[in-house]
């Protein structure tokens, strides 16, 4: 049993899902579910569809080269069945697996880094701006008159 | 899904070009199906080995409505095509452009299989 990618959003193709459909130049064109078959119907480029893997790749939000894919690979010299190859390979998968989202992870806290900053000075700025939203006019006069009182106070002094 | 009646282009190179579904062979019902062997009328054709206005034996190798492997998988093509047969069963053509699927690996199909460079 082989566990293929979808063509459109990269997905696995779990036994018994998706479509395939063959073109007459005999490409084999996989989708796991219709939406990506129909996407693919209407001639979408699934780099400039947002939500595919293909598109995050190379918009650079996603880990695209690295050591830990080499494994995953196709290949297509079939091995002779060694029962210590096949262990060997299972704890492999496992352990690059859990690399990669480890690697993953770091790169998506990389890439918002920023984020945090930015979005308090957003905050921040709003909040001087709209603050009308919040407090009633009376309020926010209030407050100006005692910021008013306390700074010709710092002025006598 | 193939009714009598529908037009088959017919992928190998025995001349003919279009042939058109008039019976079928074998417990088939209303619909054949990829690896059904039908009767067919040339309709268009190009030299003399295979004649328009002739009645041949075609096995059907691609068809656009999904076809279901006991797998659960579904696959299709972009086209319905055919392969013209002799009355025993052998192909006429001796090449086959066409992508043939898993369900022509079987002992029945050898010589149509050996025709074609891989299978899906």
């Amino acid at each position: 049993m082989r566990l293929e990618k979808c063509w459109f959003c990269s997905s696995t193709i779990y036994p018994g899902h998706g479509i395939a459909f063959v073109r007459n130049d005999a490409t084999v064109f996989r989708f796991c579910r219709s939406k990506c078959h129909k996407n693919f119907k209407m001639k979408r480029n699934p780099r400039k569809v947002r939500w595919t893997k293909a598109y995050r790749k190379l918009a650079g939000k996603e880990l695209a080269e690295d050591a830990t894919f080499e494994l995953e690979r196709r290949r297509n010299r079939p091995e002779k069945y060694d029962r210590e190859v096949v262990t060997k390979t299972v704890k492999a998968m496992q352990r690059i697996e859990q690399i990669r989202v480890r690697r993953q992870e770091r790169f998506y806290e990389k890439r918002m880094q920023n984020a945090k900053a930015q979005q308090k000075a957003a905050d921040k700025a709003q909040l001087e701006k709209e603050i009308h939203l919040i407090k009633a006019p009376a309020g926010i006069r209030k407050e100006k008159e005692k910021l008013r009182v306390a700074a010709e106070e710092r002025m006598q002094e | 899904m193939i009714p009598k009646g529908a037009f088959l282009k017919v992928v190998d190179n025995s001349g003919a070009k279009l042939a058109q579904v008039i019976g079928s062979y074998g417990h088939i019902g209303q619909f054949a199906g990829i690896g059904n062997v039908v009767k067919v009328a040339i309709k268009e054709a190009k030299g003399d080995k295979v004649p328009a206005g002739t009645m041949k034996k075609a096995v059907i190798v691609e068809t656009k409505y999904p076809t279901h492997r006991k797998n659960g998988s579904h696959f299709q093509y972009m086209r319905n095509s055919c392969v013209l047969l002799s009355d025993k069963g052998t192909p006429v053509g001796n090449r086959i452009r066409s992508l043939l699927s898993y369900e022509f690996f079987k002992p029945r199909w050898k010589r149509l299989s050996v025709l074609g460079k891989r299978m899906f």
